[in-house]
C-alpha cells in the first residue's frame, strides 16, 4: 500500500544527524571548506553513520539505501552537502567491493574508517559508468583520487578480457588538482606503480546494477538535500532583503521562483525515497529508477542552486552567504563519477507506473 | 515508506483501465472529431449509470460512501484510501478521455461544497436527484466573464427579498452547466465585503430567470459541455442558500469549501497525467513498431532519450500528485503539496505531448496519430482551470512564507522596511 511516512527508527535517525550537522557543520562551513572533513568524519564513524546500510555481520547498521540516503540529504539539507560528500566520499569505494567483490575485511575496516580506501575517478568509459583506464603494458596509469594519504585505491579498467575492479596500494600522489567545488575534498593526480585485478566485472551484470544504482543514489541525495536547503537560504534571505519597499519576497518574480525551487526540491526527494525503496526490495527495474532519480538530480540541483544565488543577487555571487559554494558544490558533485549524460538511453523499460 | 498498490486497488485500476480503453477512448475521439459535446441522451451515459458510475457521489454520505466502496473493491483491513485511489482513477479516465470522464454524470464539481457546507436537509434534497436509473448531473457556477483566479471580484449579485434571494449575473466555463440538474452557484451579497459578502446557492434547472446563455467552442475536450449561465431576476429560496444564514456568520466555514480544492487539484495534475501518457505511449508503441528504439541512427538515438526523459517527468509528476493525496488521506495538511502537484504536472504533460509531435514530424498530422493531436488541444486548459499555474504559484509561496512565521501578504499595515 501506498505510504510516504518514515517509521520511528528513520525518525530518530534523521534527528540524529539533524542535530549534528546543525552543531558540527553549518556554523563551519567555510572553515571545513578551507581545512577538509577528515576531523568530521571521525565523528561519522563514531555515531556509526559509516555503514548504515551495510550488513550487521559486516559492522554496518543493517538497514538499507533509505537510511544512507536520509542521512546524506539531513547532513546535506541541515549543514552543507560539499562537506557530506567529503565525509562520505569513500562509499562509491565500498559499494564496489561489497557489490562485485564481496571482500570482507575490506568493508569491515573501511566502514569502521581503519583502512583509508578510495574509488579513483576520471579515465574512460564502460557501459555507463567511468572506468578508469585501459590496461597495457606500456601505459601509465594516472588517476584522480579525492583522498590525500589513501592506503588502497580501487579503479575499474579493462583488458581484451574486458573490464575488472582492480586494487592497488602502491601508487604515488603526484598533484593537487584545481576544481571548483568540493574544496573541502581535495583531489590529487596518483600514478599507480602496480595493481592487482579483484573482480571482473562482465559476467557480474546484476551486481553491477546494483554498484552503479548505489552511487546514483549517494549522489542524489547529496543534490537532493543541497537543493533543499539552497530553496530555504534563499526563502530566508527574500523574507529579510527589503527591495522598492518591501521584503522581495513578497515581490511576484522572486515568489515564483522560491515556489518553483521548493516544487522541485519537493519532487526529487520523492523520487528519491522512490528510488531507495525501490532498491531495497530489489524491485524490478530499480536500476532504471535510480538512473531516472540521478538525471532528475542533475536538472534539479542545476535549477535550485543557480536560483538561490539569483535570489540573493551579488549577496549570493559572494562567500559572505553559502549559496556559490553550493552552486560550485553541485557541480562537481553530480560529474563525481563522470558525466550523467552518458546515461541518457540506458533506460530498459519504457512503462510508466507508480 | 512503500511505493505499491494493494492488492484491491490494482484489481479497482484494472477495472478502470479497461472501462478508459473500451468506452472512454473511442468515444472521445468519435466527438473530438465532430467538436461537439455528446448529447445528455447518449446511451453511453445511462450504460455507466446503470454500472454505477458517477462522479461526486463520494462522500455524499461518508458511511454510505466507505460500504459503496467496499462492495466495489472488498472487504479489507487496510484503510480505504479514497484519495489516493481517485486520483489514481482519474489518471486512468482521463488517458481514456477526459473530455468524456468530465462528461460522466452525477453530482460532479458541485458535491465538495455541498458536502462540506450544506445542512442534513439540503444535502438529502440535492444527493436524492442523483439515485434514479436516468444520468443526472451537477455542476459547480463560480468564474464569471470577469471574475477568475480573483474570486473575490464576482460580480452576480444576491439581493435579500422576503424570503428570496433574487440572483443577477453571469456564470462562464461551467462543465455540464446546461445539462445540470443543480448548480451551485456563487454570489455577492455585496461587492465591497470581497469574500464574506460571498454566498452560495443551489439553483434547479428551470427555475425562472435562469438561462443557458451558450455553450462554449473551445480548443479541445470537445466531449464535455461547457456552458455560459445567465441569472436575470432569478429568485431562490432561501432555503437554498448553502448552509443557511448562520453559516456565513463564521469566515472559517466558507474557508472549509475552498479547502476543498486541496482534493481536486491533485485530481487535476493526475487527468493531465493520464492526458499526456496517452499521447506518450501512442508516440512510444509507433517507434518501437517501426523498429526505432534500439536503431543506432542520430534521430533514433534522439527519440530514445526524448522517450525516457518524458517517462521520468510523468512519473514524477505521478508521485506528486499521489503524495498530495495521500497527506489527504492521512488527514494531514496538504495545501501547499496539492498546489505543487497542480503547478507541475500541467506544464510536464503538455513539454511531453509537444515533444511527442515534434518527435513525429509532419506525420504527427495523419488520422494515425489522431490521439497526440487531440491530447495537444485537450491539455492547455489543465494549467488555467482549478487554479492557473500562476495561482498555485502565489498559494505555495504563501505557504512557504507562513512557515517561517511571515505575513501571507505584504499590506499597507505591514511595516518593518528599515529603508
Amino acid at each position: 500500500m501506498i505510504d510516504f511516512s518514515l517509521n520511528e527508527n528513520q525518525d530518530l535517525l534523521v534527528k540524529t544527524v539533524e542535530d549534528f550537522a546543525k552543531k558540527e557543520i553549518r556554523e563551519k562551513v567555510r572553515e571545513i571548506e578551507e581545512k577538509g572533513a577528515n576531523d568530521l568524519r571521525k565523528k561519522v564513524f563514531e555515531l556509526g553513520l559509516g555503514g548504515v546500510e551495510f550488513p550487521e555481520n559486516l559492522g554496518g547498521a543493517g538497514m538499507g539505501m533509505l537510511e544512507r540516503a536520509l542521512v546524506l540529504k539531513t547532513m546535506s539539507e541541515k549543514g552543507d552537502g560539499g562537506t557530506t560528500y567529503s565525509i562520505f566520499s569513500f562509499l562509491p569505494a565500498l559499494y564496489s567491493v561489497f557489490e562485485l567483490t564481496q571482500n570482507q575485511d575490506l568493508i569491515k575496516n573501511g566502514i569502521e574508517g581503519k583502512t583509508k580506501i578510495t574509488l579513483a575517478k576520471a579515465g574512460i568509459y564502460y557501459d555507463g559508468v567511468q572506468t578508469k583506464a585501459k590496461i597495457k603494458e606500456k601505459d601509465k596509469i594516472v588517476l584522480v583520487v579525492e583522498e590525500k594519504e589513501p592506503q588502497i585505491i580501487l579503479f575499474f579498467a579493462e583488458d581484451k578480457s574486458g573490464p575488472s575492479l582492480c586494487s592497488s596500494s602502491e601508487f604515488e600522489i603526484k598533484r593537487k588538482i584545481f576544481r571548483s567545488g568540493l574544496l573541502s575534498s581535495p583531489a590529487y593526480e596518483v600514478e599507480i606503480k602496480s595493481f592487482e585485478k579483484i573482480s571482473d566485472v562482465q559476467t557480474q551484470s546484476q551486481n553491477w546494477r546494483r554498484f552503479v544504482a548505489r552511487t546514483q543514489i549517494f549522489l542524489s541525495s547529496i543534490v537532493a538535500g543541497i537543493s533543499k536547503c539552497a530553496a530555504d537560504y534563499a526563502l530566508d534571505y527574500a523574507l529579510e532583503r527589503f527591495a522598492f519597499g518591501r521584503p522581495i519576497a513578497y515581490h511576484q518574480a522572486i515568489s515564483f521562483m522560491l515556489a518553483d525551487m521548493d516544487m522541485l526540491s519537493a519532487s526529487l526527494e520523492q523520487i528519491l525515497f522512490k528510488a531507495c525503496w525501490e532498491f531495497d526490495n530489489q524491485k524490478d527495474g530499480f536500476d532504471d529508477t535510480a538512473t531516472e532519480l540521478f538525471l532528475e538530480a542533475l536538472e534539479v540541483g542545476k535549477k535550485v542552486t543557480s536560483d538561490a544565488v539569483q535570489v540573493l543577487g551579488g549577496h549570493g555571487y559572494i562567500k559572505d552567504h553559502p549559496t556559490e559554494k553550493w552552486m560550485r558544490d553541485f557541480q562537481d558533485i553530480i560529474n563525481a563519477f563522470g558525466s550523467p549524460a552518458k546515461f541518457e538511453g540506458t533506460i530498459k523499460n519504457l512503462e510508466t507506473r507508480i | 515508506m512503500e511505493f505499491e498498490l494493494s492488492q484491491n486497488h490494482k484489481q479497482v485500476l484494472e477495472l478502470v483501465k479497461w472501462l478508459a480503453k473500451e468506452k472512454l477512448r473511442p468515444l472521445g475521439l468519435e466527438y473530438d472529431k465532430k467538436e461537439e459535446p455528446i448529447p445528455p441522451d447518449h446511451p453511453f451515459f445511462k450504460e455507466i449509470k446503470q454500472m454505477g458510475i458517477e462522479i461526486g457521489v463520494m462522500g455524499s454520505d461518508d458511511v454510505k460512501s466507505e460500504s459503496r466502496l467496499k462492495s466495489f473493491i472488498g472487504e479489507s483491513k487496510e484503510p480505504p484510501m479514497i484519495a489516493t485511489l481517485s486520483i489514481l482513477a482519474a489518471e486512468i479516465l482521463a488517458w481514456g478521455d477526459q473530455g468524456v470522464f468530465m462528461s460522466f454524470p452525477g453530482p460532479g464539481l458541485a458535491s465538495p461544497p455541498i458536502r462540506v457546507m450544506a445542512t442534513p436537509e439540503q444535502k438529502k434534497i440535492f444527493f436524492d436527484t442523483f439515485k434514479g436509473d436516468e444520468p443526472k448531473w451537477g455542476a459547480f457556477g463560480l468564474t464569471e466573464p470577469g471574475a477568475g483566479s480573483d474570486v473575490a471580484r464576482i460580480r452576480t449579485s444576491a439581493k435579500k427579498d422576503g424570503k428570496y434571494y433574487i440572483l443577477n449575473g453571469e456564470k462562464m466555463y461551467i462543465t455540464n452547466g446546461a445539462r445540470a440538474e443543480w448548480v451551485v452557484v456563487f454570489a455577492t451579497v455585496d461587492p465591497k465585503l470581497g469574500r464574506a459578502g460571498h454566498r452560495a446557492f443551489l439553483v434547479r434547472k428551470g427555475t425562472p430567470g435562469f438561462k443557458v446563455s451558450r455553450i462554449e467552442k473551445k480548443m479541445g475536450l470537445h466531449a464535455s459541455e461547457t456552458a455560459g449561465l445567465l441569472f436575470e431576476d432569478c429568485a431562490v429560496h432561501e432555503d437554498f442558500l448553502l448552509g443557511g444564514e448562520d453559516y456565513y456568520k463564521s469566515k472559517e466555514g466558507f474557508k472549509g469549501a475552498m479547502e476543498t480544492l486541496n482534493m481536486t487539484r491533485p485530481a487535476v495534475g493526475a487527468m493531465a497525467i493520464g492526458i499526456a501518457r496517452a499521447a506518450y505511449e501512442h508516440t512510444r508503441d509507433y517507434f518501437a513498431e517501426n523498429y526505432m528504439l534500439n536503431a543506432v541512427s542520430p534521430f533514433a538515438v534522439k527519440i530514445k532519450a526524448e522517450l525516457e526523459r518524458m517517462k521520468r517527468k510523468l512519473d514524477i509528476a505521478r508521485l506528486i500528485c499521489v503524495r498530495a493525496a495521500w497527506l489527504m488521506d492521512m488527514k494531514k495538511p496538504n495545501a501547499r503539496e496539492a498546489s505543487q502537484a497542480k503547478a507541475y504536472a500541467p506544464p510536464i504533460a503538455l513539454d511531453v505531448i509537444t515533444r511527442c509531435l515534434e518527435l513525429l514530424g509532419e506525420e504527427g498530422t495523419l488520422e494515425y496519430h489522431h490521439i497526440v493531436n487531440k491530447a495537444y488541444r485537450d491539455i492547455k486548459v489543465f494549467d488555467i482551470f482549478e487554479g492557473t499555474g500562476q495561482v498555485q504559484r502565489i498559494v505555495i509561496s504563501k505557504r512557504l512564507f507562513a512557515s517561517k512565521g511571515k505575513p501571507v501578504e505584504w499590506g499597507e499595515n505591514i511595516h518593518g522596511s528599515p529603508n
